[in-house]
């Protein structure tokens, strides 16, 4: 791995899981077989454990490696379709996915639907031959160079329990009555999208799991989503240029901010890989797999401060401010993704109480 | 506030509020000319402060404040109003924003933990608009010029933290405008040197000054 990521061909960016959306790197890493490992052999996979593809991410993201355009595919639609898939989606997707040639958005989050997610309004009505589609999903990254978007849908009218009637679908995103309209983020680069449904026509058999079912889904997939080493390292490049900039001898008050940040990387990891051993023995560890995600982004915006104190970025190397601005202008983004920060300590708190 | 600079901030905001204009100028025709270098500083503060908040880019410290002698002392200053000044209408669209959107059937503003934000939020522009004001009434003084810059420095990243995080996904898009003050705040917290360059300076003066004078250092006698 260490051996392939030296070969290059890649420049190192923060926040690269994100924003670094490479097609032919993925192809690369895939060609390896580093990217669905965990799956079944028959599925294109390679039948590695948790801990290894956990190793294999580490490094990819410490190196701030391109990997944003099959992150999603790997990280979550996959597992989705091992656990509630039928064997005609696996059969479709999953091989396609491990050879980093099919591409994968989430659809959850809709204008009036962001932190309260269970008021999604976006409607799937039967029809003869399929699922009519109407409304409107938002933040989708990578919709405008992804496949298919696995998306949220209420298939049956809202009623007391807003968690119920919620459904999920695999998506063609170049489908008829699907529009895709990018959204820049603030640095003007293109990231996520609005995504309009207008009478879109989803075929029947890309209803994922069971009609009704779609709350409990979207939950057991948020566990993947929150626990990841991406959870913690999107600034990592940052860390190592503020080491290389303050060079052997950092100074007393550099030393010690340095071993500050290296201890909690260091309980960090220990924390997010407890994780993902727990959900390869089929746990459910939300509350853990939230507070991971606190945590970590609290300690990725830590990197940054602490660096723009110990090294003035205005008279740093070229590599530390490019790294510098671009850790700086998507920090916003590292306590908002995924569940705020805000909404992901109710959860852990409320756990706490069980 | 005097009437006269109530009538000139008044005026300031109305001419740095127009998009693509030269804002230099804009203040000439103004009758705002004699912010020249024998100005009131605080005067010249106040229309720094409002271009900040207008969202205007100017640099009035070449013009305006040569007597400030040491020119990184001048640039922070600067950038210590001018974060004062993007802060308040971070602080302004932040606080609107939040009585404005609703999730689970209510106003942000009524979750305790956006209002937790909300409160820190005002009080770090408060904090910061007294520390420079302070510096403004004595400009010369190196302790309270390093003082504004460490609380604004500090006030700017802490600010735009929490405004990006009450505003959610629409505040991190280039479409809103959120980001022509944070984007900003970001720069001008890091140039003139940061908070832990200032600091440095500020805690070497109150060592050597000593134990038993730092009350009197504090209270700047
Ligand atoms: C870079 C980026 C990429 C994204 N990618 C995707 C994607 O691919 N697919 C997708 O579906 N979504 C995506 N999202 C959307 C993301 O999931 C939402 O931004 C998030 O759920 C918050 O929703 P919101 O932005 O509407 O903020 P809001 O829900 O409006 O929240 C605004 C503020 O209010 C707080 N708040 C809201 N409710 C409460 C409460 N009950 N108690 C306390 N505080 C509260 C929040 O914590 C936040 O600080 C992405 C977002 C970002 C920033």
């Amino acid at each position: 791995m260490r051996a392939f990521l030296a070969e290059g061909g890649f420049e190192t960016h923060c926040d690269a899981w994100l924003s670094g959306h490479d097609p032919e790197f993925s192809r690369r890493l895939a060609e390896r077989g580093w990217v669905g490992m965990t799956w079944p052999k028959r599925y294109g996979g390679q039948e590695r454990s948790q801990l290894e593809r956990y190793a294999v991410l580490e490094e990819l993201l410490a190196a701030g490696a391109p990997v944003a355009a099959h992150w999603i595919a790997d990280r979550q639609t996959g597992p989705l379709l091992l656990h509630y898939g039928t064997e005609a989606q696996r059969q479709e997707f999953l091989p396609a996915m491990a050879r980093g040639e099919c591409f994968f958005g989430i659809g959850m989050s809709e204008p009036d639907a962001g932190s309260d997610l269970a008021s999604v309004r976006t409607t799937a009505r039967r029809v003869e031959g399929g699922w009519l589609l109407n409304g409107t999903k938002v933040w989708t990254s990578h919709a405008h160079r992804s496949h298919f978007m696995i998306t949220l849908v209420r298939t049956s009218a809202l009623g007391e329990d807003r968690h119920q009637g919620l459904s999920q679908l695999v998506v063609d995103l170049r489908g008829p009555g699907v529009s895709v309209r990018p959204i820049e983020l603030l640095t003007g680069e293109p990231h996520f999208n609005e995504v309009v449904f207008q009478d879109a026509l989803v075929p029947e058999e890309r209803l994922v799991g069971a009609e009704g079912d779609g709350w409990r889904q979207v939950t057991s997939e948020l566990a993947y989503e929150r626990s990841g080493p991406e959870r913690f390292l999107s600034t990592f490049p940052l860390l190592v240029e503020t080491v290389r900039e303050l060079g052997p001898d950092p100074g007393e008050a550099g030393a010690r901010a340095l071993g500050a940040l290296y201890g909690r990387l260091s309980a960090l990891r220990g924390l997010s890989m407890d994780v993902a051993r727990r959900l390869e023995a089929g746990e459910a560890p939300n509350l853990e797999a939230a507070l991971v995600k606190d945590l970590g982004t609290r300690f990725e915006r830590e990197v940054v401060e602490t660096a723009r104190l110990l090294v003035p970025p205005d008279s740093a190397g070229e590599a530390f401010q490019r790294l510098y601005r671009q850790a700086v202008a998507h920090a916003p983004g590292f306590t908002l993704r995924g569940g705020t920060n805000e909404i992901l300590r109710g959860i852990v708190a409320r756990g706490l109480g069980r | 506030m005097s009437e006269e600079r109530r009538l000139l901030v008044e005026t300031a905001h109305q001419v740095f509020g127009r998009p693509g204009v030269d804002a230099w100028r804009e203040v000439d025709k103004a009758g705002l000319a004699d912010l020249g270098t024998d100005a009131d500083l605080a005067d010249v503060a106040a229309v720094i402060r409002v271009s900040a908040y207008e969202g205007t880019d100017i640099d009035f410290a070449e013009r305006v404040m040569p007597e400030l002698g040491d020119p990184q002392r001048r640039g922070a200053l600067m950038r210590a109003i001018q974060i004062v000044g993007a802060l308040e209408r971070v602080r302004d669209l932040t606080v609107a924003y939040a009585a404005e959107r609703r999730q689970f059937g209510q106003p942000l503003n009524r979750f305790q933990a956006v209002q937790q934000m909300l409160a820190e939020l005002a009080g770090e522009v408060a904090l910061a608009a007294t520390a420079v004001e302070t510096a403004v009434a004595d400009p010369l003084s190196a302790k309270l010029v390093a003082s504004a810059k460490v609380a604004a420095g500090g006030a700017a990243g802490r600010g735009a933290t929490i405004a990006h995080q009450v505003h959610g996904a629409i505040g991190f898009t280039h479409e809103h405008q959120l980001h022509r003050w944070t984007t900003k705040l970001w720069a001008w917290r890091d140039e003139f040197g940061t908070e832990s360059a200032w600091a440095e300076a500020l805690g070497d003066l109150v060592a050597r000054a000593g134990a038993d004078r730092l009350w009197e250092v504090v209270t700047g006698e």
